[in-house]
Protein backbone atom coordinates (compact mmCIF):
# COMPACT_ATOMS: atom_id res chain seq x y z
CA UNK A 1 0.00 0.00 0.00
CA UNK A 2 1.56 3.38 -0.47
CA UNK A 3 0.38 6.63 1.10
CA UNK A 4 -1.83 8.23 -1.48
CA UNK A 5 -3.89 4.91 -1.78
CA UNK A 6 -3.47 4.74 2.59
CA UNK A 7 -4.56 8.13 2.35
CA UNK A 8 -7.56 7.77 0.09
CA UNK A 9 -8.88 5.24 1.92
CA UNK A 10 -8.11 7.61 5.60
CA UNK A 11 -8.97 10.84 4.13
CA UNK A 12 -7.40 13.76 6.72
CA UNK A 13 -11.31 14.88 7.15
CA UNK A 14 -12.51 11.48 8.48
CA UNK A 15 -9.35 10.69 11.07
CA UNK A 16 -10.00 11.16 14.62
CA UNK A 17 -8.42 11.71 17.76
CA UNK A 18 -10.68 10.65 20.49
CA UNK A 19 -10.11 11.83 24.52
CA UNK A 20 -12.77 10.94 26.63
CA UNK A 21 -15.94 11.96 24.72
CA UNK A 22 -14.17 14.75 22.67
CA UNK A 23 -13.07 14.50 19.02
CA UNK A 24 -11.15 16.61 17.25
CA UNK A 25 -9.28 16.02 13.78
CA UNK A 26 -5.51 15.20 13.33
CA UNK A 27 -3.33 18.08 12.40
CA UNK A 28 -1.04 18.08 9.09
CA UNK A 29 1.77 16.72 10.69
CA UNK A 30 -0.10 14.55 13.25
CA UNK A 31 -1.48 12.67 10.13
CA UNK A 32 1.35 12.68 7.99
CA UNK A 33 2.99 10.51 10.90
CA UNK A 34 0.38 8.74 11.33
CA UNK A 35 -0.19 7.59 7.71
CA UNK A 36 3.48 6.70 7.38
CA UNK A 37 2.83 4.68 10.41
CA UNK A 38 -0.38 3.05 9.24
CA UNK A 39 1.38 2.16 5.46
CA UNK A 40 4.47 1.00 7.07
CA UNK A 41 2.22 -1.73 9.76
CA UNK A 42 0.35 -2.50 6.56
CA UNK A 43 3.19 -3.28 4.30
CA UNK A 44 4.87 -5.35 7.21
CA UNK A 45 2.66 -7.78 8.64
CA UNK A 46 4.09 -10.43 10.67
CA UNK A 47 5.97 -13.41 8.93
CA UNK B 1 -28.28 -11.56 55.41
CA UNK B 2 -26.69 -11.99 51.61
CA UNK B 3 -24.25 -15.21 51.41
CA UNK B 4 -22.18 -14.14 48.58
CA UNK B 5 -22.06 -15.18 45.82
CA UNK B 6 -25.34 -16.39 45.70
CA UNK B 7 -28.00 -13.34 46.44
CA UNK B 8 -31.41 -12.78 46.85
CA UNK B 9 -33.91 -10.19 45.89
CA UNK B 10 -34.00 -7.16 48.74
CA UNK B 11 -31.09 -9.23 50.06
CA UNK B 12 -29.03 -6.34 52.36
CA UNK B 13 -25.00 -6.17 51.64
CA UNK B 14 -22.61 -5.91 54.47
CA UNK B 15 -19.46 -3.22 54.13
CA UNK B 16 -17.82 -6.35 54.75
CA UNK B 17 -19.20 -8.22 51.69
CA UNK B 18 -19.28 -4.63 49.76
CA UNK B 19 -15.74 -4.55 50.25
CA UNK B 20 -14.50 -8.64 49.48
CA UNK B 21 -15.80 -7.51 45.80
CA UNK B 22 -13.03 -8.15 43.80
CA UNK B 23 -13.47 -6.42 40.62
CA UNK B 24 -15.03 -2.88 40.09
CA UNK B 25 -15.69 -1.04 37.08
CA UNK B 26 -13.92 2.00 37.26
CA UNK B 27 -14.76 3.56 33.97
CA UNK B 28 -17.09 2.87 30.46
CA UNK B 29 -15.71 4.53 27.57
CA UNK B 30 -17.57 4.16 24.20
CA UNK B 31 -15.00 4.54 20.71
CA UNK B 32 -16.71 7.13 18.21
CA UNK B 33 -16.60 6.63 14.80
CA UNK B 34 -13.27 6.52 12.29
CA UNK B 35 -10.90 6.87 15.52
CA UNK B 36 -7.34 6.67 15.48
CA UNK B 37 -6.44 6.45 18.97
CA UNK B 38 -8.67 6.84 22.24
CA UNK B 39 -6.91 8.69 25.50
CA UNK B 40 -8.94 7.57 28.27
CA UNK B 41 -8.36 10.22 31.58
CA UNK B 42 -9.11 9.19 35.08
CA UNK B 43 -8.19 5.04 35.02
CA UNK B 44 -6.13 4.80 37.46
CA UNK B 45 -5.82 5.82 40.97
CA UNK B 46 -4.62 5.21 44.54
CA UNK B 47 -7.63 2.90 45.15
CA UNK B 48 -6.10 -0.09 42.85
CA UNK B 49 -2.96 -1.12 42.30
CA UNK B 50 -3.55 -3.45 38.97
CA UNK B 51 -6.28 -3.34 36.86
CA UNK B 52 -8.05 -4.66 33.92
CA UNK B 53 -8.80 -2.85 30.42
CA UNK B 54 -11.32 -4.90 28.09
CA UNK B 55 -12.09 -4.11 24.68
CA UNK B 56 -15.50 -5.21 23.12
CA UNK B 57 -17.70 -4.40 20.04
CA UNK B 58 -16.91 -1.77 17.21
CA UNK B 59 -14.63 -2.39 14.43
CA UNK B 60 -11.48 -1.34 12.83
CA UNK B 61 -11.65 0.02 8.74
CA UNK B 62 -8.71 -2.55 7.69
CA UNK B 63 -8.87 -5.88 9.08
CA UNK B 64 -6.35 -8.22 10.62
CA UNK B 65 -4.62 -4.87 12.86
CA UNK B 66 -3.87 -5.01 16.67
CA UNK B 67 -4.34 -2.22 19.36
CA UNK B 68 -1.33 -1.07 20.92
CA UNK B 69 -1.24 0.91 24.41
CA UNK B 70 0.75 4.05 25.65
CA UNK B 71 0.44 5.47 29.15
CA UNK B 72 -0.06 8.74 29.96
CA UNK B 73 2.02 11.00 27.73
CA UNK B 74 5.22 8.64 27.51
CA UNK B 75 6.65 7.82 24.24
CA UNK B 76 9.84 6.24 25.33
CA UNK B 77 10.57 3.04 27.97
CA UNK B 78 8.48 0.52 26.11
CA UNK B 79 8.99 -3.24 26.13
CA UNK B 80 7.29 -5.79 24.76
CA UNK B 81 7.88 -9.24 23.92
CA UNK B 82 4.50 -11.35 21.88
CA UNK B 83 4.87 -15.07 21.29
CA UNK B 84 2.26 -16.07 18.31
CA UNK B 85 1.65 -19.21 16.18
CA UNK B 86 -0.01 -19.19 13.10
CA UNK B 87 -3.38 -20.91 13.02
CA UNK B 88 -1.19 -23.60 11.60
CA UNK B 89 0.62 -23.60 14.50
CA UNK B 90 4.01 -22.47 13.66
CA UNK B 91 5.28 -20.70 16.61
CA UNK B 92 7.10 -17.48 16.11
CA UNK B 93 7.68 -14.19 18.20
CA UNK B 94 7.71 -10.52 18.11
CA UNK B 95 8.89 -7.61 20.42
CA UNK B 96 10.53 -4.27 20.70
CA UNK B 97 12.55 -2.62 23.23
CA UNK B 98 12.48 0.80 24.63
CA UNK B 99 10.37 1.69 21.94
CA UNK B 100 7.32 4.39 21.63
CA UNK B 101 4.80 1.99 22.97
CA UNK B 102 3.11 -1.41 23.93
CA UNK B 103 1.74 -3.18 20.50
CA UNK B 104 -0.29 -6.39 20.48
CA UNK B 105 -2.32 -5.64 23.39
CA UNK B 106 -5.45 -6.56 21.44
CA UNK B 107 -7.64 -7.23 18.12
CA UNK B 108 -8.58 -4.80 15.55
CA UNK B 109 -10.60 -6.39 12.70
CA UNK B 110 -13.50 -5.45 10.33
CA UNK B 111 -15.53 -7.50 12.48
CA UNK B 112 -14.42 -6.71 15.89
CA UNK B 113 -12.08 -4.72 18.26
CA UNK B 114 -11.02 -7.77 20.65
CA UNK B 115 -8.85 -6.80 23.77
CA UNK B 116 -8.17 -7.80 27.52
CA UNK B 117 -5.47 -6.68 29.28
CA UNK B 118 -3.95 -6.96 32.81
CA UNK B 119 -1.84 -3.96 34.28
CA UNK B 120 -0.19 -3.85 37.02
CA UNK B 121 1.03 -0.87 39.15
CA UNK B 122 0.36 2.10 36.71
CA UNK B 123 -0.75 4.41 39.36
CA UNK B 124 2.30 3.40 41.89
CA UNK B 125 5.47 5.26 41.33
CA UNK B 126 7.37 1.61 39.65
CA UNK B 127 6.90 -0.11 36.86
CA UNK B 128 3.95 -0.42 34.45
CA UNK B 129 3.88 -4.24 33.36
CA UNK B 130 1.31 -5.34 30.75
CA UNK B 131 -0.25 -8.76 29.83
CA UNK B 132 -2.04 -9.67 26.99
CA UNK B 133 -3.28 -11.57 24.39
CA UNK B 134 -4.25 -10.95 20.29
CA UNK B 135 -6.52 -13.55 18.20
CA UNK B 136 -5.83 -11.70 15.09
CA UNK B 137 -8.30 -11.77 12.46
CA UNK B 138 -6.00 -12.87 9.33
CA UNK B 139 -3.41 -15.43 10.60
CA UNK B 140 -2.71 -15.69 14.08
CA UNK B 141 -3.11 -15.89 18.19
CA UNK B 142 -0.57 -14.60 20.35
CA UNK B 143 0.10 -13.44 24.28
CA UNK B 144 1.75 -10.33 24.91
CA UNK B 145 4.08 -9.12 28.13
CA UNK B 146 4.80 -5.15 28.05
CA UNK B 147 6.76 -3.37 30.36
CA UNK B 148 7.18 0.57 31.12
CA UNK B 149 10.21 1.00 32.48
CA UNK B 150 10.12 4.06 34.55
CA UNK B 151 8.35 5.38 37.88
CA UNK B 152 5.87 7.33 36.54
CA UNK B 153 2.56 7.24 38.15
CA UNK B 154 -0.39 7.48 35.36
CA UNK B 155 -4.28 8.29 35.77
CA UNK B 156 -4.31 7.55 32.01
CA UNK B 157 -3.56 5.30 28.68
CA UNK B 158 -3.88 5.65 24.90
CA UNK B 159 -5.36 2.80 22.99
CA UNK B 160 -4.47 3.09 19.38
CA UNK B 161 -4.87 0.73 16.05
CA UNK B 162 -2.28 0.34 14.21
CA UNK B 163 -3.53 0.76 10.73
CA UNK B 164 -6.90 2.47 9.81
CA UNK B 165 -9.68 3.67 12.24
CA UNK B 166 -11.99 2.26 14.98
CA UNK B 167 -15.58 2.85 14.57
CA UNK B 168 -18.40 1.62 17.45
CA UNK B 169 -16.90 -0.21 20.79
CA UNK B 170 -16.55 0.07 24.12
CA UNK B 171 -13.66 0.28 26.80
CA UNK B 172 -14.26 -0.61 30.17
CA UNK B 173 -11.68 -0.07 33.58
CA UNK B 174 -12.22 -2.08 36.18
CA UNK B 175 -9.71 -1.74 39.92
CA UNK B 176 -9.09 -5.15 41.21
CA UNK B 177 -9.31 -4.72 44.96
CA UNK B 178 -6.00 -4.78 47.00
Amino acid sequence: MTPEEYKALNPQNAVYIQVDDTERLMTDEEYETWVAEGVYNSNHPLP
Amino acid sequence: MATPPDFSSGAVLTAAQMNSVGLWLVKTQSIGSGVASVTVTGAFSADYDNYLITVSGGANSIDGNVLDLKFGATVTGYYFAMVYASWNNVVQAAGGANVGRIDYVGQAGTQSLNAFIEVNSPFLTENTTVRASVANSTFYGGTTNGLLKNTTSYTSFILATTAGTMTGGTIRVYGMRN
